[in-house]
Protein backbone atom coordinates (compact mmCIF):
# COMPACT_ATOMS: atom_id res chain seq x y z
CA UNK A 1 0.00 0.00 0.00
CA UNK A 2 3.06 2.42 1.07
CA UNK A 3 4.26 1.38 -2.70
CA UNK A 4 0.83 2.62 -4.06
CA UNK A 5 0.89 5.68 -2.49
CA UNK A 6 5.17 6.65 -3.55
CA UNK A 7 4.26 5.79 -6.66
CA UNK A 8 1.65 8.41 -7.18
CA UNK A 9 4.34 11.23 -6.54
CA UNK A 10 5.11 13.05 -9.54
CA UNK A 11 9.12 12.89 -10.34
CA UNK A 12 9.03 16.80 -11.85
CA UNK A 13 7.02 18.11 -9.79
CA UNK A 14 7.69 19.29 -5.98
CA UNK A 15 6.33 17.13 -3.40
CA UNK A 16 6.34 17.15 0.07
CA UNK A 17 6.22 14.66 2.62
CA UNK A 18 5.71 14.87 6.38
CA UNK A 19 7.27 12.10 8.39
CA UNK A 20 6.06 11.90 12.15
CA UNK A 21 8.61 9.12 13.13
CA UNK A 22 12.58 9.35 13.61
CA UNK A 23 14.25 9.80 10.39
CA UNK A 24 15.68 6.77 8.94
CA UNK A 25 18.20 6.95 6.43
CA UNK A 26 16.12 4.62 4.29
CA UNK A 27 13.09 7.47 4.43
CA UNK A 28 15.70 10.33 3.12
CA UNK A 29 17.05 7.78 0.29
CA UNK A 30 13.95 7.05 -0.86
CA UNK A 31 12.86 10.65 -1.29
CA UNK A 32 16.20 11.90 -2.65
CA UNK A 33 15.03 11.22 -6.02
CA UNK A 34 12.53 13.37 -5.90
CA UNK A 35 12.07 17.25 -5.56
CA UNK A 36 10.89 16.47 -2.51
CA UNK A 37 10.29 18.36 1.04
CA UNK A 38 10.40 15.99 4.01
CA UNK A 39 8.85 17.59 7.47
CA UNK A 40 10.39 15.75 10.17
CA UNK A 41 8.12 15.55 13.30
CA UNK A 42 9.88 13.54 15.60
CA UNK A 43 6.98 12.76 17.76
CA UNK A 44 8.60 9.39 19.41
CA UNK A 45 11.04 10.85 20.95
CA UNK A 46 8.45 13.73 22.15
CA UNK A 47 5.89 11.13 23.70
CA UNK A 48 7.95 10.80 27.14
CA UNK A 49 7.14 14.27 27.75
CA UNK A 50 4.11 14.00 26.29
CA UNK A 51 3.23 11.31 28.55
CA UNK A 52 4.43 13.21 31.51
CA UNK A 53 2.37 16.18 30.94
CA UNK A 54 -1.40 15.52 32.74
CA UNK A 55 -2.47 18.91 31.71
CA UNK A 56 -4.62 18.55 28.64
CA UNK A 57 -3.90 22.15 27.81
CA UNK A 58 -0.01 21.44 28.57
CA UNK A 59 -0.17 18.15 25.97
CA UNK A 60 -1.93 20.44 23.30
CA UNK A 61 0.50 23.17 23.70
CA UNK A 62 3.05 20.83 23.25
CA UNK A 63 2.46 19.00 20.37
CA UNK A 64 1.02 22.85 18.53
CA UNK A 65 4.94 24.01 19.10
CA UNK A 66 6.30 21.16 17.16
CA UNK A 67 3.49 22.24 14.35
CA UNK A 68 4.25 25.75 14.15
CA UNK A 69 7.86 25.36 13.44
CA UNK A 70 6.81 24.09 10.08
CA UNK A 71 5.52 25.77 7.12
CA UNK A 72 2.27 25.64 6.28
CA UNK A 73 3.08 24.34 2.06
CA UNK A 74 0.44 21.87 1.77
CA UNK A 75 1.03 18.33 1.94
CA UNK A 76 1.19 15.60 -0.81
CA UNK A 77 2.01 12.11 1.98
CA UNK A 78 2.27 11.88 5.97
CA UNK A 79 3.91 9.21 6.99
CA UNK A 80 2.02 8.01 10.82
CA UNK A 81 4.03 4.05 10.82
CA UNK A 82 3.12 2.95 14.33
CA UNK A 83 2.71 6.24 15.87
CA UNK A 84 -1.30 6.70 16.57
CA UNK A 85 -1.23 4.05 18.65
CA UNK A 86 0.88 5.62 21.51
CA UNK A 87 -1.61 8.16 21.59
CA UNK A 88 -5.09 8.83 23.34
CA UNK A 89 -8.09 9.83 21.49
CA UNK A 90 -7.71 13.54 22.26
CA UNK A 91 -3.70 13.67 20.91
CA UNK A 92 -4.85 11.76 17.87
CA UNK A 93 -7.57 14.16 17.26
CA UNK A 94 -5.44 17.15 17.67
CA UNK A 95 -2.66 15.99 15.74
CA UNK A 96 -4.89 15.69 12.76
CA UNK A 97 -6.54 19.35 13.72
CA UNK A 98 -3.08 20.94 13.65
CA UNK A 99 -2.20 18.90 9.98
CA UNK A 100 -5.32 19.69 8.43
CA UNK A 101 -4.72 23.51 6.97
CA UNK A 102 -2.18 21.90 5.29
CA UNK A 103 -4.46 18.93 3.19
CA UNK A 104 -5.03 19.19 0.02
CA UNK A 105 -6.96 16.96 -2.64
CA UNK A 106 -4.22 14.28 -3.15
CA UNK A 107 -3.04 14.46 0.30
CA UNK A 108 -2.06 10.74 2.10
CA UNK A 109 -1.51 9.63 5.73
CA UNK A 110 0.14 6.07 5.50
CA UNK A 111 -0.61 4.74 8.65
CA UNK A 112 0.32 1.18 10.73
CA UNK A 113 -1.74 0.22 13.85
CA UNK A 114 -1.90 -2.58 15.61
CA UNK A 115 -5.33 -4.52 15.15
CA UNK A 116 -5.16 -8.15 16.45
CA UNK A 117 -3.27 -8.01 19.32
CA UNK A 118 -3.26 -7.36 22.73
CA UNK A 119 -0.59 -6.19 23.15
CA UNK A 120 2.48 -4.32 21.88
CA UNK A 121 6.08 -3.17 21.87
CA UNK A 122 6.42 -0.46 24.87
CA UNK A 123 8.12 1.98 22.92
CA UNK A 124 7.32 2.61 18.74
CA UNK A 125 9.83 0.92 16.55
CA UNK A 126 11.23 1.87 13.07
CA UNK A 127 10.18 1.11 10.01
CA UNK A 128 12.49 1.72 7.06
CA UNK A 129 11.66 2.06 3.81
CA UNK A 130 13.96 0.32 1.23
CA UNK A 131 14.49 1.49 -2.40
CA UNK A 132 11.30 -0.43 -3.46
CA UNK A 133 9.37 1.78 -0.65
CA UNK A 134 8.73 -1.70 0.98
CA UNK A 135 8.71 -0.88 4.55
CA UNK A 136 10.90 -3.27 6.87
CA UNK A 137 10.46 -3.29 10.72
CA UNK A 138 13.62 -2.78 13.09
CA UNK A 139 14.60 -2.28 16.63
CA UNK A 140 10.80 -3.70 18.11
CA UNK A 141 11.06 -3.08 21.71
CA UNK A 142 10.33 -6.97 23.61
CA UNK A 143 8.99 -5.33 26.56
CA UNK A 144 5.03 -5.03 25.95
CA UNK A 145 2.05 -2.66 26.90
CA UNK A 146 -1.90 -3.62 26.45
CA UNK A 147 -2.00 -1.96 22.49
CA UNK A 148 -5.24 0.40 22.42
CA UNK A 149 -6.69 -1.48 18.97
CA UNK A 150 -9.07 1.43 17.91
CA UNK A 151 -10.99 0.00 15.20
CA UNK A 152 -11.93 1.40 11.46
CA UNK A 153 -15.25 2.94 12.85
CA UNK A 154 -13.10 4.78 16.09
CA UNK A 155 -10.36 5.94 13.82
CA UNK A 156 -12.73 7.74 11.46
CA UNK A 157 -15.03 9.23 14.66
CA UNK A 158 -11.79 10.71 16.36
CA UNK A 159 -10.02 11.79 12.44
CA UNK A 160 -13.44 13.51 10.70
CA UNK A 161 -10.83 15.04 8.34
CA UNK A 162 -9.91 12.08 7.17
CA UNK A 163 -11.66 8.85 4.97
CA UNK A 164 -10.04 5.31 5.00
CA UNK A 165 -8.85 5.15 1.07
CA UNK A 166 -7.80 1.68 1.58
CA UNK A 167 -6.92 -0.68 4.80
CA UNK A 168 -5.07 -4.15 4.85
CA UNK A 169 -4.77 -6.40 7.79
CA UNK A 170 -1.33 -7.62 7.55
CA UNK A 171 0.32 -11.33 8.55
CA UNK A 172 1.33 -9.76 11.60
CA UNK A 173 -1.97 -8.51 12.73
CA UNK A 174 -1.16 -4.69 12.12
CA UNK A 175 -3.25 -2.55 9.99
CA UNK A 176 -2.08 -0.94 7.59
CA UNK A 177 -4.02 2.36 6.45
CA UNK A 178 -4.15 4.82 3.60
CA UNK A 179 -6.10 7.87 4.87
CA UNK A 180 -7.49 10.66 2.02
CA UNK A 181 -9.14 13.88 3.56
CA UNK A 182 -12.77 14.27 3.01
CA UNK A 183 -13.67 16.81 0.56
CA UNK A 184 -15.37 18.75 2.84
CA UNK A 185 -12.16 19.18 4.28
CA UNK A 186 -9.72 19.37 1.29
CA UNK B 1 36.83 14.01 12.53
CA UNK B 2 39.71 14.88 14.52
CA UNK B 3 41.80 17.75 13.85
CA UNK B 4 44.73 15.66 12.34
CA UNK B 5 42.29 14.36 9.61
CA UNK B 6 41.40 17.69 8.39
CA UNK B 7 42.93 19.89 5.74
CA UNK B 8 42.21 23.21 6.86
CA UNK B 9 40.96 25.85 9.67
CA UNK B 10 39.90 24.56 12.75
CA UNK B 11 37.88 25.92 15.33
CA UNK B 12 39.15 23.82 18.77
CA UNK B 13 36.73 23.06 21.81
CA UNK B 14 37.54 25.50 23.45
CA UNK B 15 37.22 28.22 21.18
CA UNK B 16 33.46 30.10 21.15
CA UNK B 17 32.72 32.32 18.24
CA UNK B 18 29.53 34.69 18.28
CA UNK B 19 29.03 36.15 14.96
CA UNK B 20 29.99 36.17 11.06
CA UNK B 21 32.32 33.50 9.74
CA UNK B 22 33.81 33.93 5.97
CA UNK B 23 36.61 32.66 3.91
CA UNK B 24 38.31 30.54 1.65
CA UNK B 25 39.25 27.20 3.35
CA UNK B 26 37.63 24.04 4.51
CA UNK B 27 36.52 24.55 8.40
CA UNK B 28 36.22 21.68 11.19
CA UNK B 29 33.98 23.40 14.16
CA UNK B 30 35.06 21.75 17.49
CA UNK B 31 33.98 24.50 19.81
CA UNK B 32 30.67 26.61 20.08
CA UNK B 33 29.88 29.04 17.10
CA UNK B 34 26.65 31.41 16.92
CA UNK B 35 25.40 33.53 14.11
CA UNK B 36 26.38 32.72 10.43
CA UNK B 37 28.77 30.70 8.29
CA UNK B 38 29.59 31.34 4.93
CA UNK B 39 31.95 29.28 3.30
CA UNK B 40 30.29 28.97 0.10
CA UNK B 41 33.12 27.08 -2.03
CA UNK B 42 34.60 24.97 0.86
CA UNK B 43 33.45 22.24 3.15
CA UNK B 44 32.30 22.75 6.62
CA UNK B 45 32.07 20.05 9.30
CA UNK B 46 30.62 20.41 12.52
CA UNK B 47 32.82 18.00 14.93
CA UNK B 48 31.46 15.46 17.37
CA UNK B 49 31.57 18.22 20.06
CA UNK B 50 30.98 21.18 17.57
CA UNK B 51 27.78 23.30 18.92
CA UNK B 52 26.45 25.24 15.93
CA UNK B 53 23.23 27.79 16.75
CA UNK B 54 23.83 29.30 13.17
CA UNK B 55 22.98 29.54 9.83
CA UNK B 56 25.65 27.28 7.60
CA UNK B 57 26.08 28.39 3.50
CA UNK B 58 29.06 26.10 2.10
CA UNK B 59 29.59 23.73 -0.48
CA UNK B 60 29.38 20.53 1.36
CA UNK B 61 28.29 20.54 5.10
CA UNK B 62 28.92 17.21 7.51
CA UNK B 63 27.12 17.12 10.64
CA UNK B 64 28.44 15.53 13.29
CA UNK B 65 27.74 17.26 16.67
CA UNK B 66 24.85 19.59 17.57
CA UNK B 67 23.37 22.25 14.97
CA UNK B 68 20.05 24.38 15.40
CA UNK B 69 19.71 26.91 12.39
CA UNK B 70 19.40 27.25 8.41
CA UNK B 71 22.12 24.54 6.29
CA UNK B 72 22.84 24.88 3.03
CA UNK B 73 24.94 22.75 1.15
CA UNK B 74 25.45 23.52 -2.63
CA UNK B 75 26.44 19.90 -3.28
CA UNK B 76 25.96 17.60 -0.81
CA UNK B 77 24.75 17.35 3.18
CA UNK B 78 26.03 14.99 5.64
CA UNK B 79 24.99 14.16 9.05
CA UNK B 80 26.53 11.18 10.82
CA UNK B 81 24.71 8.95 13.49
CA UNK B 82 25.97 11.54 16.13
CA UNK B 83 23.90 14.25 14.58
CA UNK B 84 22.15 16.21 16.60
CA UNK B 85 20.41 18.69 14.12
CA UNK B 86 16.97 20.87 14.39
CA UNK B 87 16.33 23.04 11.48
CA UNK B 88 16.00 23.54 8.27
CA UNK B 89 18.72 21.57 5.88
CA UNK B 90 18.76 22.64 2.05
CA UNK B 91 20.60 20.68 -0.48
CA UNK B 92 20.47 18.72 -3.32
CA UNK B 93 21.97 15.35 -2.03
CA UNK B 94 21.34 14.64 1.64
CA UNK B 95 22.96 11.34 3.22
CA UNK B 96 22.26 10.02 6.51
CA UNK B 97 23.24 7.64 8.96
CA UNK B 98 20.97 5.61 11.35
CA UNK B 99 21.23 7.10 14.92
CA UNK B 100 21.06 10.84 13.33
CA UNK B 101 18.45 13.40 15.52
CA UNK B 102 16.45 15.38 13.47
CA UNK B 103 13.80 17.66 14.09
CA UNK B 104 13.22 20.05 10.98
CA UNK B 105 13.09 20.44 7.33
CA UNK B 106 15.12 18.79 4.74
CA UNK B 107 14.73 20.54 1.32
CA UNK B 108 16.47 18.01 -1.29
CA UNK B 109 14.76 19.97 -4.33
CA UNK B 110 17.43 21.69 -6.40
CA UNK B 111 14.94 23.97 -7.66
CA UNK B 112 13.98 25.45 -4.28
CA UNK B 113 14.08 28.91 -4.27
CA UNK B 114 16.30 28.88 -1.01
CA UNK B 115 19.15 27.14 -2.09
CA UNK B 116 18.92 29.46 -6.04
CA UNK B 117 19.45 32.23 -3.80
CA UNK B 118 21.59 31.20 -1.56
CA UNK B 119 24.30 30.04 -4.37
CA UNK B 120 23.50 32.67 -7.37
CA UNK B 121 25.88 32.22 -10.37
CA UNK B 122 26.51 28.74 -8.89
CA UNK B 123 25.22 25.68 -10.05
CA UNK B 124 23.20 23.39 -7.93
CA UNK B 125 21.73 20.57 -10.05
CA UNK B 126 22.60 17.44 -9.32
CA UNK B 127 23.16 14.70 -11.84
CA UNK B 128 19.59 12.99 -12.82
CA UNK B 129 18.46 10.24 -10.33
CA UNK B 130 19.77 6.60 -12.15
CA UNK B 131 17.28 5.07 -10.39
CA UNK B 132 13.97 5.71 -8.92
CA UNK B 133 12.00 3.97 -6.68
CA UNK B 134 10.47 0.79 -8.64
CA UNK B 135 6.77 1.55 -7.52
CA UNK B 136 6.43 3.12 -10.61
CA UNK B 137 6.68 0.18 -12.60
CA UNK B 138 4.86 -2.78 -12.99
CA UNK B 139 3.30 -4.35 -9.33
CA UNK B 140 5.48 -7.25 -7.67
CA UNK B 141 4.17 -9.87 -5.79
CA UNK B 142 4.03 -9.56 -2.60
CA UNK B 143 4.17 -6.28 -2.27
CA UNK B 144 3.00 -5.85 1.28
CA UNK B 145 4.63 -7.38 3.84
CA UNK B 146 4.39 -11.16 4.14
CA UNK B 147 1.00 -12.37 4.91
CA UNK B 148 -1.03 -9.42 4.10
CA UNK B 149 -4.66 -9.77 3.16
CA UNK B 150 -5.92 -6.46 0.99
CA UNK B 151 -9.59 -6.13 2.45
CA UNK B 152 -10.03 -2.21 0.28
Amino acid sequence: MFEQAVSGLDLEQRVVVLDLGTIRSGTVDLFAPYRCRLDIIDLPNTLPALAAMEDHDERRACLSKLFDAHAREPLDLILCWNLLNYLGRDEIHQLIELLAPRFQTTTRLHAMMEYASPLMPATPGHWIPDANARLHASQVDEEQIESPRYKPKELERIMPQLAPERTVLLGNGLQEYLFRPKPAQS
Amino acid sequence: MSEQQHRGAVIGPSIQIDGTLKGDEDLLIQGKVEGTIELKKNSVTVGESGEVKADIFAHSIVVEGQVEGKIVGSERLVMRKTARVRGTLIAPRVMLEDGARFNGTIDMDPEAEAIKSAFAGQSTKPNPPQAQPSTASAPKSGSSPAGSADRS
